[in-house]
C-alpha cells in the first residue's frame, strides 16, 4: 500500500512540476501539457517509439538492478553501451551481407562479451586492489567514450555520409518490425524476458541468494563461505553484458549505424530506472515505461508547441530530481 | 506538497490515496475535455515546421533560416509556424524529424543541413505523404523533397583567392611561406568535393605555388580543440585560415588573433568576430533563399522533386566588400585584386 501510495505521489507530483514548467516557458501551456501527457499516444508512431525506448531502459536498469543488489556501483554504461555497440556494428559489417539471423545472434553476442569485458576490468580492480568501482568503472568509460567517437568519426568513418557514422548494416542485420512506422521491433519482448530471467536468478536461485547476501553485508556473506571474489565480478560483468545487449539491439532495431553519440544518456538513465524499481528487476518494466512516457512526451511537446530544446531537457532532469529524492527518502526511512 | 508529510497509519493512507487519485482523476478529465473542446483548424491553415539539426543560437545558418521562416509566415494569416530544434545527437535526428511528420499536422517540412536529404529520404518512405524543404542540401527525383544549395565551391573559391592574397601580400601578419589553412568540423563529402578543392583552386588563382594545410577539428563544438589545431598551423608556417567548424570557429579566431595572422569568415558576416584578424567574409542569403522557397511552397507553387543550385550569380552568394572593417584593415591592393576576382567569377 505504502508502496503504491509513493508511486501515486511521484505521478502527481510529476504532473505538477511538467505543468508548472510549462505554464512559466511555453506560450501555450495547456496545449504544451497535453502533447506531454497525451502525445506519447496520438499516433501509432509515438506509441511504437515509447515501446521501443522502454525496451532499451528495461535492460540498463535490469543490468543496474543486479550490480546494486550486489552493493557494486557501476557508473561506465554510458561507454558500456556505446562501445559495444560499435564493436558490435564492425562486426556485423564484417560478416556476410546475407547473414541474417545468424549474423544478429553474433553481433549480441560480441557486443554483451565487450560490455561485460569493460565492465569486468572494474570488477577486477575492486577485488584484487580495492580500487572502488564506483571511480574506476566511470575514468574508464570517459575514456572509452572519447576513443569510441575517435574511433566512428576518424577510423571507421563512412566518407559517402554527411553524418559522423559508420557505414549502415546490410538489411539482413535488421531485427523484425513490431509497428510501423515505428522503431519498434521484438526488442520489448527481448528486454521483458531478460528482466524475468535476471528476476528468477536474483530471487528464486541460490546464486542470486548468495548475491543479495553479499550485496548487504559482505562480513556475514565471506562468514558464510560465499565468495566475494565471485560476487564482486559476477554482478558487474552481468551489468557490463545487459549494457552491451542494449547497445546491440539499439544499433539492430534502430540505428542500424554506429552514429557519434548516438547512446548518450542511456547509462545514466539506466540508473535512475534501477533506482526507480528499487532494484527488483521485474519492477524496472514499469519504470522504464514511466521513464520512455517522459522521453516521448517531452519529443512530442517539443514537436508539437514551442517548447525549446533546452526546456524539455529541463523538464526531463526536473523528474529525474524528484526521482531521486524519493529515493534518498527511502533510504534514510531505511536506515 | 502536504502528501509528501504524511503519516503512516493505515486510514490516513487511505485518505490521502483517495486525495492523489482524485487529484490525478480530475487532471486527466481536464486534459480529456480540453482536447475534446479543442477547436477542429480550419481547412485552409497552413502548417510549416522548421527542423533545425543543431540549435538555432550560435548558428548563423540556422538563424537565418528561422528568420526567412519566419518573414515568410508572417505574410499570411492562415500559416502557423513552428520551429524545432533537433539537439547535437545525429542520430536522434531521423527520430525526431519522424515524430513530426507522424502528426501529419505540418504541411511541409523546413530543414537546413547537407546531411537532412539523406535523412528526409528515409522519413519520407515511412511517411510518403509528407512533403519536406532542405536548405542547403542537394537530393533529385524524389517527387516529395525539395532542395536548393548554394555553390559552395565558388564561394570556397572567394574565400581561397582573398587567402591566396594575404598569404603572398606583404601585410603585417603575412609570413615568406605561401600556405594557407582550412579547418573543418569533420570530413564530409561536400567538404572534400567542393569547398577544400575550390578553396586551394582560389588561392592558385593568385600564385600556383600556394600549398594548403587542411585539417577536421572532429565535431562542430570543441573551441579547445580548434584553436590547438590552429596553433598547430600557424607554427607549420600558415599564415590565413578559413575556419569551418560551428563552435570551434571561436577557438581558431582566438589563437589567430595572439599569434597575429589571419582568418577569414565563411557563409555570414564575421568581420566583428575579431577586428583586424577577420579580414574577408563571403555571406550566403539563407534568409532570403528561405523566404523565397517558402513563400513558393505556401501559395502551392514549389516544385518538389526538383534540386536547385544558387550560385554567385543568383546573388545568393557574395563576398562582402562593403564592411568598414574590411575596408580599414586590408590593403587596397589587395582588395582590387579581389574585387576583379569577384566580377570576374560573375
Amino acid at each position: 500500500m505504502s508502496r503504491l501510495l509513493h508511486s501515486l505521489y511521484l505521478i502527481v507530483l510529476f504532473i505538477v512540476i511538467i505543468f508548472t514548467i510549462l505554464l512559466l516557458i511555453s506560450p501555450e501551456p495547456v496545449m504544451a501539457f497535453e502533447d506531454f501527457v497525451t502525445g506519447p499516444f496520438s499516433n501509432i508512431y509515438n506509441t511504437g517509439n515509447l515501446f521501443a525506448i522502454a525496451a532499451i531502459l528495461i535492460i540498463c536498469g535490469t543490468g543496474v538492478s543486479i550490480s546494486f543488489q550486489a552493493g557494486l556501483f557501476n557508473l561506465g554504461g554510458e561507454a558500456q553501451i556505446y562501445s559495444s555497440a560499435l564493436v558490435g556494428t564492425l562486426v556485423g559489417l564484417a560478416l556476410p551481407e546475407g547473414s541474417g539471423f545468424f549474423g544478429i545472434l553474433v553481433v549480441i553476442i560480441i557486443s554483451m562479451i565487450t560490455g561485460a569485458a569493460i565492465a569486468t576490468i572494474s570488477g577486477f580492480l575492486r577485488y584484487r586492489y580495492h580500487i572502488h568501482e564506483l571511480i574506476s568503472s566511470f575514468l574508464l568509460s570517459g575514456g572509452l567514450l572519447s576513443l569510441t567517437d575517435f574511433l566512428i568519426s576518424n577510423t571507421f568513418r563512412d566518407s559517402k555520409s554527411f553524418l559522423q557514422t559508420t557505414s549502415k548494416l546490410p538489411e539482413s542485420f535488421y531485427l523484425p518490425s513490431i509497428l510501423p512506422p515505428s522503431n519498434l521491433t521484438i526488442t520489448i519482448l527481448i528486454a521483458c524476458t531478460v528482466a524475468c530471467i535476471l528476476w528468477f536468478w536474483l530471487y528464486k536461485m541460490a546464486g542470486g541468494y548468495e548475491m543479495r547476501v553479499f550485496g548487504l553485508n559482505k562480513d556475514f556473506a565471506e562468514f558464510g563461505n560465499i565468495s566475494s571474489r565471485r560476487y564482486t565480478i559476477l554482478p558487474l560483468m552481468i551489468n557490463g553484458a545487459c549494457f552491451g545487449l542494449a547497445g546491440a539491439l539499439m544499433i539492430l532495431s534502430t540505428q542500424h549505424a554506429a552514429i557519434v553519440g548516438f547512446s548518450a544518456g542511456y547509462g545514466w538513465n539506466g540508473i535512475v530506472i534501477a533506482l526507480i524499481a528499487a532494484n527488483n528487476p521485474i519492477m524496472t518494466i514499469p519504470a522504464a515505461f514511466l521513464l520512455a512516457w517522459v522521453e516521448t512526451g517531452t519529443r512530442t511537446a517539443m514537436a508539437g508547441s514551442s517548447v525549446s530544446l533546452e526546456m524539455s531537457e529541463v523538464i526531463r532532469g526536473m523528474i529525474l530530481l524528484m526521482i531521486t529524492l524519493r529515493f534518498f527518502k527511502n533510504r534514510r526511512s531505511r536506515s | 506538497m502536504f502528501f509528501l508529510f504524511s503519516g503512516n497509519a493505515e486510514r490516513s493512507h487511505k485518505i490521502t490515496a483517495f486525495r492523489t487519485l482524485t487529484f490525478l482523476g480530475l487532471i486527466l478529465l481536464g486534459v480529456f475535455f480540453s482536447s475534446c473542446s479543442k477547436q477542429e483548424e480550419p481547412q485552409d491553415s497552413f502548417n510549416i515546421a522548421v527542423f533545425v539539426p543543431g540549435v538555432v543560437s550560435g548558428s548563423p545558418i540556422y538563424e537565418m533560416l528561422a528568420a526567412g521562416a519566419q518573414s515568410a509566415a508572417a505574410e499570411y494569416e492562415h500559416v502557423n509556424l513552428n520551429i524545432i530544434e533537433g539537439g547535437s545527437n545525429q542520430g536522434e535526428w531521423e527520430e525526431k524529424i519522424s515524430s513530426l511528420a507522424a502528426t501529419g499536422k505540418q504541411d511541409v517540412i523546413i530543414t537546413s543541413n547537407p546531411a537532412m536529404p539523406g535523412i528526409c529520404a528515409a522519413v519520407s518512405k515511412k511517411f510518403p505523404s509528407q512533403y519536406f524543404i532542405v536548405m542547403d542540401g542537394y537530393l533529385e527525383d524524389n517527387d516529395h523533397i525539395y532542395t536548393l544549395r548554394y555553390d559552395q565551391e565558388q564561394q570556397a573559391m572567394l574565400n581561397g583567392h582573398l587567402a591566396g592574397l594575404v598569404t603572398s601580400s606583404e601585410m603585417e601578419g603575412a609570413n615568406d611561406q605561401l600556405t594557407i589553412g582550412l579547418i573543418a568540423g569533420q570530413e564530409y563529402p561536400d567538404m572534400l568535393d567542393l569547398i577544400a578543392p575550390g578553396f586551394l583552386a582560389g588561392a592558385k588563382a593568385v600564385d600556383d605555388a600556394i600549398e594548403l594545410d587542411f585539417r577536421a577539428v572532429g565535431n562542430w563544438y570543441d573551441a579547445a580543440k580548434g584553436a590547438e589545431l590552429a596553433r598547430a598551423m600557424i607554427s607549420a608556417g600558415v599564415d590565413v585560415i578559413l575556419p569551418i567548424a560551428g563552435g570551434a570557429n571561436q577557438g581558431v579566431v582566438t589563437a589567430a588573433h595572439e599569434a597575429g595572422i589571419y582568418v577569414l569568415w565563411f557563409d555570414a558576416n564575421g568581420y566583428a568576430q575579431q577586428p583586424g584578424t577577420v579580414v574577408g567574409s563571403t555571406s550566403i542569403q539563407q534568409d532570403t533563399a528561405t523566404y523565397d522557397t517558402l513563400v513558393k511552397a505556401i501559395e502551392g507553387t514549389l516544385p518538389y522533386g526538383e534540386a536547385v543550385t544558387l550560385g554567385l550569380e543568383s546573388g545568393f552568394i557574395t563576398f562582402i566588400e562593403d564592411d568598414e572593417l574590411y575596408t580599414s584593415y586590408v590593403p587596397e591592393k589587395v582588395r582590387t585584386a579581389q574585387n576583379e576576382y569577384l566580377e570576374g567569377l560573375k
